[in-house]
């Protein structure tokens, strides 16, 4: 990971979009997500160097850009006058739309590892290190939000279309 | 994966596709090295910080704070403006060129690969000792750019006041009112040059490759 400077100027830029993209889902504001993908991303440049293997990278930096996320969302929330939204914003088909918005009512703690394991094709493991927590826990919530977005999706559309 | 999982994994990635990313900031898409960002990202509040409190101080005003808060549209990061700053404007020194080289807390690397008609239109200097901050400003196709030099180990932010500016942002600006004060986006190209640490804001003053060429004569060991 210590290569030629255009290397990692290329890296930088797909880390932008990686960043950007899990900071606006996490944060559903665009603005708050630009800053957490500036924030990542010179983060990630600073320790570059520590990182051991290149294919650990996705799951290294996914986890710096949602510590970065979660501090931010505190941080908005912390100043009344400040609407933190909780609906990311986005369009999306109507099956789309009514999926999204079962993971987002899903506690932050089953949501993040929803994101990281759907969204960031994650391993359980990686999501295990990325959010600092045993590799049993996340895999009983991930198992828990299975659960309860199985039981949301049922409630506002029905057994049959909910799949196997 | 099952037919819930890939239901859920389209759903989400769907959404996650559906944003509209903003092309990255300048300083990631050049060449850049992992080593020259290091020590980034608090400096650049600070010398934001100071360039406002030095606007302040010259008695620019209210109006052109305004101006250059709305100018300045590129962010790096929030700083906080404190409204009580207004009551204790920071005074600054006029200085020349020479005056300014001899200043002692830091060795001063002069301005350097500027465009070739940018003129100095003034050097101050607030604070002394280890809080000694110099601010060149440049006229440059009838904007403004300037570049602020701190002493690079100095570890106390230097005694500036802040001004409330009452912008009118562009709709990308992030402008935030709260009951702790007024955030402001701002960006500067901060870096280490020998003992000096130096940002250069220049808003849209100057172009990418403009920045990178007065970093780049201005660095050294």
């Amino acid at each position: 990971m210590r290569g030629e400077a255009p290397a990692i100027s290329k890296l930088m830029v797909r880390s932008w979009d990686m960043a950007f993209r899990l900071g606006a889902r996490v944060l559903g504001d665009r603005s708050a997500a630009q800053d957490v993908a500036q924030a990542a991303c010179e983060r990630a440049l600073r320790s570059l160097k520590l990182l051991r293997s290149a294919k650990a990278y996705d799951a290294w930096f996914y986890a710096i850009v949602l510590r970065i996320a979660l501090r931010e969302r505190a941080a908005l929330a912390r100043h009344a006058a400040l609407e933190v939204r909780e609906r990311p914003v986005f369009v999306d088909p109507t099956d789309s739309i009514v999926v999204n918005e079962a993971i987002d009512r899903l506690q932050p703690e089953l949501k993040y590892v929803v994101i990281l394991f759907y969204g960031c094709d994650l391993r359980t493991s990686d999501i295990a290190r990325c959010l600092n927590l045993p590799h049993g826990t996340v895999r009983y919530r991930l198992h828990e939000a299975r659960k309860l977005l199985r039981e949301m999706l049922e409630s506002t559309v029905g057994k049959e279309s909910i799949g196997a | 994966m099952n037919a819930f999982d890939l239901r859920i994994r389209e759903a989400l990635r769907h959404s996650l596709a559906a944003y509209e990313v903003p092309p990255p900031p300048n300083f990631l898409s050049r060449p850049i090295s992992s080593r020259r960002v290091q020590k980034k990202r608090w400096l650049i509040a600070v010398a934001a910080a100071i360039l406002l409190g030095w606007v302040a101080s010259v008695s620019v005003g209210r109006t052109a704070l305004a101006q250059l808060a709305n100018a300045i549209t590129q962010v790096v990061k929030f700083f906080q403006i404190d409204a009580r700053g207004l009551l204790h404007p920071v005074a600054s020194q006029s200085l020349s060129l020479a005056e300014a080289l001899q200043t002692e807390a830091f060795h001063v690397v002069a301005p350097a690969g500027l465009p070739p008609n940018a003129t100095v239109e003034s050097i101050q200097r607030l604070g002394t000792g280890t809080a000694t901050t110099l601010i060149f400003a440049f006229d440059y196709r009838g904007r403004q750019f300037s570049i602020v030099e701190t002493p690079a180990n100095s570890q106390s932010t230097p005694n500036v006041g802040y001004l409330v500016a009452q912008p009118v942002p562009r709709p990308s600006d992030r402008v935030l009112q709260s009951n702790h004060g007024t955030y402001f986006r701002f960006q500067a190209t901060v870096w280490i040059s020998g003992s000096a640490r130096i940002a250069l804001f220049a808003a849209d003053a100057l172009a990418p490759d403009e920045v990178w060429h007065i970093e780049r004569a201005m660095t050294r060991s």
